[in-house]
């Protein structure tokens, strides 16, 4: 069984020039974990989700991930956080978008739905030439496989 | 029952010559290292299966060539460090050292370079700045700060705190395996000029950038507001990594006389560390927690020394490094200070461009055939000293010179902070060249 059985039209979809302030908007809204990033051809160029935008309200030092070790000793108020977001927030998603995993029309589901599992519960489905046919997100996939049942 | 090595007669194939081709499998191995294409520990195990199968060396005679007591202080300090940073300890020192100062910028400055000097000193440079450079990027973003002088900063005292005992920098490793001095005799011997280059290195990054350092009240306040408690993830754990350590340290000092190698000490401390960790936990979370630290041991660095070990042997055997070392005392008249500060100055030159460590593997042997010039393996101490202030204090020359120096880097481009070949030259080749005339003055004054 094909992964397109349980692939939907992206809810958000995002240009590299929208603002990472209207994109946490219209993700939060939609209750979406992440959005693809598409030029005008519907060619896709990254990925950018909740967890890119909980990064920007981090030191950049989160980037190195384990070898950062924790955040523990840090200790800052809701404004603190808020300014730093606020830092980032008029800039475009193309600076903070991911290069993310991707699955093809022929994927099987079983792989489709264990690349949600092991990512981040989304997976951007695109044809041979990188254009966006649509994506498989974890509650779409529960969705699909409730309903079979 | 072994051979004994000198007893071994290459024979080598087609009948070719033994020290030529030697020779061409040692430069090629050097070559392909110098240009990173490929892994330079696959390069070297390739260029010591080449000298077995070529004929240089016999299989026993390439065992014979391995230091395992090398190679077991460097598994077993890895391993104790590998456990030790789980506990936080050295991100709680980073912070601590940064709100004694009451987070001013010179200040840190000042104590981070500190900090990593003694770490580095005590531990292996490469881990030092593993763990102290991340929360140095989170002090210098939350004081609106460029990390830059705080990187160029660190990579420095990271080498030249390495190179004041016996473990913190891996020629010292090298020279002190194959000679056996001590970790006193480095103590005592390379110990005091890096304090003093330590301090003259300081002062001039405080002219340079420590003065012109500036934070905001508030900036400083949130650094100041740092829980330097709440960065120790595992009080017990810092107990025992801290009471092992100190073990090991205490060993490397005290055991030497009784006999016992620096890598017994380490591989022991590493085992008894391991054994603490996973005290009381069950069968299947102890494999889980010896697996997971066996993996952070760099396999990269340890085949890398076997197998340059068997390719400089072959060298050896063949008779070109004692052909060179002939070389050498007739270029400087046979005169101790003339070696030694020839030493010294090539040593840092060439180690600021290429791994110091293939070059020191193959300058040991190459020092150690000169011992009847200087009145016998005694008399060879300031080409020592020469050697390893030479090698380590000339890693931090070029951003390549030295392995903490490419760790620093990457970390920081990772980080959004790149540290670029070029800029670094130009303040490090410098720097680096102060350092090593003042090592020059202290080799004259002391030993010459």
């Amino acid at each position: 069984m094909s992964c397109q059985l349980l692939m939907m039209e992206p809810p958000v979809r995002l240009k590299p020039g929208d603002s990472v302030a209207q994109a946490v908007k219209a993700l939060l809204a939609a209750s979406q974990p992440a959005a693809p990033v598409t030029d005008e051809a519907g060619k896709l160029l990254g990925v950018f989700g909740l967890r890119q935008a909980a990064a920007l309200v981090l030191p950049k030092a989160a980037r190195l991930g384990d070898e950062l070790g924790d955040l523990a000793y840090v200790h800052e108020s809701l404004a603190d956080l808020a300014a730093r977001f606020a830092a980032h927030a008029g800039e475009p998603v193309r600076r903070h978008m991911v290069e993310h995993v991707v699955a093809a029309p022929d994927t099987q589901a079983m792989e489709a739905v264990l690349l949600v599992e092991r990512g981040d519960g989304f997976l951007p489905v695109v044809d041979g030439n990188g254009r966006l046919l649509g994506v498989v997100t974890a509650a779409r996939a529960l969705a699909a496989v409730s309903e079979g049942h | 029952m072994h051979a004994d090595t000198h007893a071994w007669v290459p024979d080598v194939l087609f009948g070719l010559d033994p020290m030529w081709t030697a020779t061409l499998i040692l430069v090629a191995t050097y070559a392909v290292i110098m240009t990173e294409k490929v892994n330079r520990a696959i390069v070297a195990l390739i260029g010591a299966g080449a000298m077995i199968l070529i004929g240089v060396l016999n299989q026993q005679a390439a065992i014979r060539g391995v230091d395992f007591n090398t190679i077991a202080l460097l598994t077993g300090m890895m391993i104790v460090v590998a456990i030790t940073r789980k506990s936080g300890v050295f991100q709680f020192v980073a912070i601590w050292s940064a709100k004694k100062v009451d987070a001013n910028p010179a200040g840190i400055l000042f104590m981070l370079q500190m900090v990593t000097a003694v770490f580095s000193a005590l531990l292996d440079n490469v881990t030092t700045v593993l763990l102290v450079v991340p929360v140095t990027l989170v002090i210098t973003e939350e004081l609106k700060l460029k990390p830059w002088p705080f990187l160029v900063a660190m990579i420095f005292a990271s080498n030249i705190g390495g190179t004041s005992t016996l473990i913190g920098d891996p020629p010292n490793i090298l020279i002190g395996s194959a000679t056996g001095l001590s970790f006193n005799d480095f103590v005592l011997n390379t110990g005091p000029v890096v304090v003093v280059i330590q301090l003259v290195t300081t002062g001039i990054f405080h002219l340079m950038w420590g003065r012109r350092l500036h934070a905001t009240a508030e900036a400083r306040a949130r650094v100041m507001g740092f829980d330097a408690r709440e960065a120790i993830t595992d009080w017990r754990l810092l107990k025992q990594s801290l009471a092992v350590t100190t073990l090991v340290i205490l060993g490397f000092v005290f055991a030497h006389p009784l006999g016992l190698e620096p890598g017994t000490i380490a591989m022991l401390g590493a085992a008894v560390l391991m054994l603490l960790f996973t005290f009381g936990k069950d069968a299947e979370e102890q494999s889980h927690d010896v697996h997971h630290t066996f993996g952070e041991v760099e396999w990269i660095t340890i085949f890398f020394f076997i197998g340059l070990f068997m390719v400089v042997h072959g060298v050896e055997q063949a008779g070109l490094l004692k052909m060179l070392a002939e070389q050498l005392l007739s270029m400087t008249g046979g005169d101790l200070a003339t070696t030694a500060i020839a030493i010294l100055w090539a040593s840092a030159i060439l180690s600021a461009v290429v791994d110091n460590i293939p070059f020191v593997a193959t300058m040991i042997p190459l020092i150690k055939s000169m011992a009847p010039a200087f009145g016998g393996p005694e008399g060879l101490k300031p080409l020592w000293w020469a050697l390893s202030l030479g090698a380590c204090l000339g890693g931090n020359g070029t951003l390549v010179g030295a392995s903490a120096n490419l760790t620093v880097a990457g970390l920081a481009e990772r980080a959004g902070h790149p540290v670029r070949f070029i800029p670094y030259l130009k303040v490090a080749f410098g720097m680096m060249l102060v350092s090593i005339a003042i090592a020059h003055v202290y080799l004259w004054a002391r030993y010459l």
